[in-house]
């Protein structure tokens, strides 16, 4: 019931901010519920130590990233009269940025590399999870050979 | 082009094999793994980049020419086309990563 609301609440935060596309909506929910709840769980498992914290930091880099990514995506494919700009910078801002918190994490905030690079590949989990639930939807069940 | 690239390659190998073989050079040998891993590090992120750039133009061009023949079909091309820019960018952020772990944390010594 309560996961139900919170799922009901973040799609709706999301709406509001541009994911007009259902299935878009729920990648990025589900992005934001597998880094919030990784993060919390690994911080809480290691004890908040080096590892866990760069955990964190790398979920938070990536999730923010697709974010934009997602947005500036559902955009490019309807491009309106002169969003190209806006776009174009929203981009590769968020490349930068990107770049520039990975660099400072790792150089000279001295974040454990392997947390950060798993921190990093939830939006790989994620979107191999959702991949393959839509394949397991789309298969049709297989009969008992009676149809036949 | 092909040609000086692969020389400019072939020169930096050489280079720094040939201060590691020296022995009385076993100084100028540590003092050039610095300059080789920026080297790396370098042409590292530019093929990362400029591969996952040609992989991102590639699925976005087929999305748009996708949605221009078939408009109702824009929604599904769209979430198609985030997850393979996400997948893509992905990898380009982990070269990064690796990059960035060569130049300044230095697993290979100083």
């Amino acid at each position: 019931m309560m996961q139900g609301t919170l799922v009901q609440k973040i799609d709706a935060v999301l709406y509001r901010r541009g994911f007009a596309l259902a299935d878009a909506r729920s990648l990025m929910r589900n992005q934001i519920l597998l880094a919030a709840g990784g993060s919390a769980l690994v911080c809480l498992a290691t004890g908040f130590s080096s590892w866990g914290l760069s955990f964190a930091a790398g979920a938070l880099i990536i999730s923010v990233n697709f974010w934009w990514l997602a947005k500036a995506a559902q955009a490019l494919v309807k491009v309106r009269d002169g969003a190209v700009f806006t776009l174009l910078t929203l981009f590769y801002g968020r490349l930068v940025l990107t770049g520039v918190a990975i660099a400072a994490l790792v150089a000279w905030l001295g974040a454990s590399v392997f947390g950060l690079l798993a921190g990093l590949s939830t939006v790989v989990i994620n979107a191999t999870l959702w991949g393959v639930l839509q394949i397991r939807h789309k298969v049709p069940a297989t009969g008992n050979g009676k149809e036949a | 082009m092909r040609k000086s690239l692969l020389m400019t390659l072939a020169m930096v190998l050489v280079a720094s094999a040939a201060y590691a073989s020296d022995a009385p050079a076993a100084a100028a040998a540590v003092a050039a793994v610095g300059p080789t891993a920026a080297w790396a590090t370098a042409i590292g992120m530019a093929i990362a980049a400029g591969l996952c750039g040609l992989g991102q133009g590639m699925g976005l061009k087929a999305a748009c020419e996708g949605t221009a023949r078939n408009p109702e079909a824009g929604g599904k091309l769209t979430v198609t086309l985030i997850l393979g820019l996400a997948f893509i960018e992905s990898l380009a952020i982990y070269a990064l990563v690796v990059n960035l772990i060569l130049l300044f944390v230095k697993p290979l010594g100083a």
